[in-house]
């Protein structure tokens, strides 16, 4: 009886908003009280009574939550993970992803005079070319993204990158670093052409082989 | 070491306020770099005494084709793609049931942009329909520029 007065009295406290904290402390004390006087509680009239707190509490803001991140397909989830890489980096991967996936099919499909082995040779150098220059850039971007930021953390490179708001520093930084990296691939061409030149008489023919052994 | 220089500040002020300058840049600096390794390639073979000349200027002359074209095409689509009015019209069509919440709007507006710039303006045309064009263009380019083979003289019947 005592517990169902507590109850009743807190379900009338439930209604507003504004003495939520007092009837969930109060709440636990009506628990304290049962469990010391030994009497049955009744069980509906408490837990309707808790769940009116949560749900005037609760619910409005699962709504604005739900409102604010609608749920996404494949498609959008790719696109808006896409916007998180960055661009140089977007950069390097559709560069090896032309070279390692289309050119090669392209070169083998299209329709031209030259012989079958040849177009085979050059089709299997693509990837390679594709590899080793996907590897240069993102060293590259590495060197460059560290040097540059740390660079300009420290002041060497000016006032310019360190005053400001964080984000508009952060974002200076980046644009340093993507200028960097741009700079550094250019200077850095004709070692990755060498270093292509060198590689690919020796991987070439070995992956063509693997090709052939799986026919 | 500290820049003092102010096209740097002006370059680097105005890629943080405007992505679609710096989207801009990034693509025409991407294309160059394809420039260069082609005009790279194109000198190496030029230099290549193992094969032989008719084949050596060949394949320097479809470089450098394959150069220009791929530049030119990559430049110009990517400049159309990180135009406002275009980027918002893809937008729309794409995400149009994502205008309620703006901020999920723009980030996937924003990927779908390096995703069409990664589809269209490289692999798509870089690898598929520049070397479609720039195959018969090579030999063209290649009698006229590397070779230089001299017109051949229209003769008068009436003389």
């Amino acid at each position: 009886m005592i517990g169902q007065k507590i109850n009743n009295r807190y379900n009338y406290n439930s209604h507003s908003n504004i003495f939520k904290k007092n009837s969930r402390s109060n709440a636990g004390n009506s628990n304290t009280l049962h469990k010391n006087n030994q009497i049955n509680f009744p069980t509906k009239s408490s837990s309707s009574s808790f769940n009116n707190d949560q749900v005037t509490f609760s619910g409005g803001a699962i709504s604005s939550l739900n409102k604010a991140a609608p749920k996404l397909n494949c498609f959008e989830r790719l696109c808006s993970r896409l916007a998180k890489v960055g661009q140089t980096k977007t950069e390097a991967v559709k560069f090896s992803t032309g070279k390692a996936m289309v050119a090669p099919a392209a070169i083998a499909l299209y329709p031209s005079k030259t012989d079958r082995a040849s177009r085979a040779y050059s089709a299997a150098l693509q990837p390679v070319e594709g590899a080793v220059r996907f590897a240069g850039f993102i060293t590259i971007s590495f060197l460059a993204g560290c040097a540059s930021g740390k660079l300009a953390a420290k002041g060497i490179l000016g006032k310019f990158f360190t005053k400001g708001s964080k984000e508009v520093v952060k974002k200076r930084a980046e644009v340093l670093k993507d200028a960097v990296t741009v700079g550094g691939t250019l200077l850095c061409v004709p070692i990755t052409s060498t270093l292509v030149d060198k590689a690919h008489p020796k991987i070439v023919p070995f992956v063509m082989n693997l090709f052939k052994r799986q026919k | 070491m500290s820049i003092q220089f102010n096209p740097v500040k002006n370059y680097i002020n105005r890629a943080v306020n405007d992505p679609n300058f710096h989207l801009k840049t990034v693509i025409v600096s991407s294309a160059m770099i394809e420039l260069s390794q082609n005009a790279m390639d194109a000198h190496k073979a030029l230099k290549n005494k193992k094969i032989s000349k008719d084949e050596r200027d060949y394949i320097a002359s479809y470089k450098i084709t394959n150069g220009l074209l791929s530049f030119a095409s990559e430049a110009t689509i990517g400049c159309v793609l990180a135009n406002d009015k275009v980027q918002n019209k893809l937008a729309d069509f794409c995400f149009k049931r994502l205008r309620s919440s703006p901020e999920t709007f723009n980030k996937c507006a924003q990927g779908l942009k390096i995703l069409f710039s990664l589809l269209v303006a490289s692999v798509f045309i870089r690898r598929l329909i520049v070397p479609f064009i720039s195959t018969p263009l090579a030999s063209t380019v290649k009698d006229k520029v590397i070779e230089k083979k001299p017109k051949k003289e229209k003769v008068n019947c009436f003389a």
